[in-house]
């Protein structure tokens, strides 16, 4: 009898302990009402390119802050729209979101018209996490010690400096073409696929000036293998604090490769303040600071008002100058 | 110190546990990915750059290292068995290395390729390590003219390679670059033949070109025959027999010789390397009409070739930091975000990971050897497997290698459809290599010559202007003129004497 007693006052203990169990553990995981799933982040690049790594370091550290997990999914194609139209036709529900490419993701549907079948409106801005200044490159031996050297040159023999740049339709040969028409010069453009193949070029002296982007050449600026003469950004960078800026330089133009994290226009508001509450304190996070600096990676934290700001401003930059002369 | 102590230090490094198993992990998933159709290095290495986060400098680099030179060894086997390139450097190794198979010879193809594979890395790395920063600096010097000239003597070398007619080959030839002017102009930026089609706003990739032309086309065509294709009655082993020894050796000579200096320039690529080895192989040979039959000398050749490229393509990352493929450049990369800065100051800075790196790439081309050999006889019985069974998984490799390489359903569908051109042109006797291989020297030619053009104050009298183009584009001359002269002269010339494949 004792021990059928014993049996039954151990079932009943093991019952209560189960349900408090199965009570419990939804209560807590139900808790905190999104993310509940892991969220997908898509990247419109290749696996290892610097848009995919960037994303990575971040949405890895965002886990701690966010209390869930990211997934990232790379799209790539047609030079990142395949990516973009992912993220703006993806379901509004909060658990795809993706990394846009400033100036590229609004290049795009200028440039391609009915190809491409998004357009900025399509996105909610979440944070921008980093812009890459433009920036001008010469071999450490080069005559050009500042931009205008360049420019004094290009005036003094027409069409001869030999400048290699991201091919026609980029951001870049946008800037080339103002470069030219602020100071009245000519130079020969010469297209190239990467930065690799330019500071071959650059390095074997078959082109004089390159246009890149600073985290593209930190190692080599490092190594003082290449020498810059001047970043497109706003202010000195930290990378490089002895590089004068285009402005200092004479050229008053700002030339910045952003990557930042939107979702699909129309997702909960809510949900949008907590991701992006998430994004602010992982900039906050020294840890996170330190990797980045390792990285070479530009930081510069902007949140979802500034970013969306920006982004208009720069849409309709670049939509009267495409107004004015595709490039 | 002296390279050689260095080098020493580095065995030390490169010989403890830690980094010896890391050195083991990184050719295991590279001869994987070369195995695997689709999957190249570029994104292999790719995908495991993440993995490395963790990781000390030195084992990351060993191993990602390690996934790019063993991928050179792992594409061999898919070319040889189901003719099927693994990557884009073993398409040529297609034409004799799947007729040996036929014949019961894949294992002596499969030996060749990893002895040759073998030879051909480690004088690479000799060279990186003794050599390597003072050729180096020659191998900048080549400018887009260069480049420009090189490709258009590979094209006029593609005129060896083709089938039986030289109407079906310039066919091929043609079909090749019209495919590969789809996409954007690199030029001015304007779309060309996308049909409305973003997908192909990037041009047609490669990988899905070579898997449909290729795999898919190859089971379409034995789907025909009832998937009765006759297998070979038994695999002969590894050891080729003693009077191929002779031109099987000169042929990993000239492929070492060949591979290291196309490895050296930077934008050169592997398929390339492999390309050169195998036209050249043919024209030394005394007896040409061997190749295409299942001559040896037609994969030992060529696969030596792009393995001394792979290591001799590090040469520029290590001493100049300059990026020459773009596996190279996601290895670039991985530098990077170990803080280690790729180029002279490597030397000085990081002697001890640098020599551990040069050290581990010897150890590893070991392991390689040894894994290869005795996998080479086990992986020959696979030519044994009735084609039944084996389609159905070719088919799946194809789809998947495809798949991974952009995870787009698109790329799948295009697959399926380069299948059936392929199957139209086996059909036709218009040779594939011949069109896969003018479509990667197209895309090439015409991005080069647009820089050239736009370096050049003189127009295309630019490429007579400079020595090393000057020189390559009046052999391209004087190779045309000499065929058309002699074709002129009797009918059956030199051309219909190359074109008895």
């Amino acid at each position: 009898m004792v021990g059928k007693n014993m049996f039954r006052r151990t079932l009943l203990a093991f019952f209560i302990v189960t349900v408090a169990f199965s009570l419990a553990v939804p209560s807590m995981a139900f808790a905190q009402d999104y993310p509940r799933k892991p969220i997908t982040a898509i990247v419109a690049f290749n696996p290892g390119g610097g848009t995919d790594v960037a994303a990575r370091v971040i949405l890895k550290f965002a886990e701690k802050y966010i209390g869930g997990q990211f997934v990232v999914e790379n799209k790539p194609g047609a030079g990142g729209a395949v990516g973009f139209t992912a993220i703006a036709m993806a379901p509004k529900d909060g658990y795809t979101i993706g990394m846009i490419n400033p100036p590229t993701v609004l290049l795009k549907p200028i440039q391609e018209g009915n190809l491409v079948k998004y357009s900025l409106s399509d996105f909610e801005p979440i944070a921008n996490f980093v812009s890459d200044p433009g920036a001008l490159v010469v071999p450490p031996d080069s005559p050009f010690k500042t931009m205008m050297d360049v420019v004094e040159a290009a005036k003094a023999k027409p069409n001869t400096i030999r400048m290699g740049y991201g091919g026609p339709g980029t951001s870049e040969a946008l800037t080339l073409r103002n470069f030219e028409n602020a100071f009245g010069i000519k130079v020969r453009k010469v297209p190239f696929e990467g930065t690799g193949p330019q500071l071959t070029a650059l390095m074997g002296k078959n082109i004089d000036v390159m246009f890149t982007n600073a985290s593209e050449i930190v190692s080599q600026y490092k190594a003082k293998t290449v020498r810059v003469i001047a970043v497109g950004a706003p202010k000195r960078i930290p990378m490089m604090p002895d590089v004068l800026t285009y402005k200092e330089s004479g050229f008053d133009t700002i030339q910045l490769a952003m990557r930042g994290l939107a979702a699909p226009k129309g997702i909960d508001p809510k949900h949008l303040q907590i991701l992006s509450d998430a994004m602010a304190k992982v900039f906050n996070d020294p840890d996170f600071q330190k990797r980045a600096d390792e990285l070479s990676l530009p930081l510069d934290y902007m949140g979802p008002a500034e970013y969306k700001k920006l982004l208009q401003e720069l849409d309709a930059f670049y939509r009267a100058e495409y107004a004015k002369n595709p490039w | 110190m002296d390279s050689l102590s260095l080098l020493m230090q580095g065995f030390a490094t490169a010989l403890t546990w830690n980094n010896l198993i890391f050195c083991l992990i990184g050719v295991g998933v590279g001869m994987f990915i070369g195995v695997l159709p689709g999957l190249g290095p570029v994104a292999g290495t790719a995908i495991l750059i993440p993995l490395t986060f963790g990781l000390e400098p030195t084992p990351a680099i060993i191993m990602l290292a390690g996934i790019f030179y063993a991928a050179m060894y792992g594409g061999t086997i898919t070319s040889v068995l189901i003719n099927t390139p693994g990557e884009s450097a073993s398409v040529i190794t297609c034409i004799d290395g799947y007729q040996m198979a036929r014949q019961g010879r894949a294992g002596a193809a499969l030996g060749v390729a990893a002895i040759g594979s073998f030879i051909g890395g480690i004088v690479a790395i000799l060279s990186l390590t003794f050599i390597g920063p003072t050729l180096a600096r020659f191998a900048i010097k080549f400018g887009p003219p260069e480049f420009l000239s090189v490709m258009m003597f590979g094209l006029l070398l593609i005129v060896g390679l083709m089938g039986k007619s030289i109407v079906k080959g310039l066919i091929a030839v043609v079909l090749g670059l019209l495919l590969a002017m789809i996409g954007q102009d690199p030029g001015s930026g304007a779309s060309r033949f996308i049909f409305g089609q973003i997908m192909l706003l990037d041009g047609i990739d490669f990988v899905v070109l070579a898997m449909g032309l290729f795999g898919v086309s190859e089971i379409l065509l034995n789907a025909e025959k009832n998937m009765e294709t006759e297998t070979p009655p038994k695999v002969k082993g590894l050891i080729p027999p003693r009077e191929e020894w002779a031109p099987a050796a000169k042929a990993i000579g000239r492929g070492t010789a060949l591979g290291m200096l196309l490895g050296l320039i930077p934008g050169a690529s592997a398929s390339i390397a492999s390309l050169l080895s195998y036209s050249f192989e043919k024209r030394v040979a005394k007896d040409p009409s061997r190749f295409g039959k299942g001559a040896i000398e037609g994969v030992a050749g060529p696969e030596t070739a792009n393995n001394a490229y792979a290591g001799a393509a590090l040469i520029p990352l290590f001493t100049l930091g300059i990026p020459s493929s773009p596996t190279v450049a996601i290895l670039l990369g991985a530098f990077t975000m170990h803080g280690l800065i790729p180029g002279p100051l490597l030397y000085e800075r990081n002697p001890d990971f640098l020599w551990a790196v040069i050290a581990s790439m010897f150890i590893g081309n070991v392991m390689l050897l040894i894994m290869n050999l005795p996998l080479a006889n086990l992986w020959a019985k696979v030519a044994r497997i009735p084609y039944k069974l084996l389609a159905p998984l070719i088919l799946l490799i194809c789809m998947l290698g495809v798949f991974s390489v952009n995870r787009s359903v698109w790329d799948v569908g295009l697959l399926v459809f380069f299948g059936i051109v392929g199957y139209f042109l086996k059909k036709l006797e218009i040779p594939a290599a011949a069109l896969l291989l003018s479509f990667v020297l197209g895309n090439n030619i015409e991005f080069t010559m647009i820089q050239t053009l736009s370096l050049s104050a003189s127009g295309l009298l630019y490429l007579f202007q400079r020595p090393i183009s000057g020189v390559l584009m009046t052999l391209c001359i004087l190779i045309l003129a000499l065929s058309i002269y002699s074709s002129i002269k009797k009918k059956r010339g030199q051309l219909a004497d190359d074109a008895e494949v």
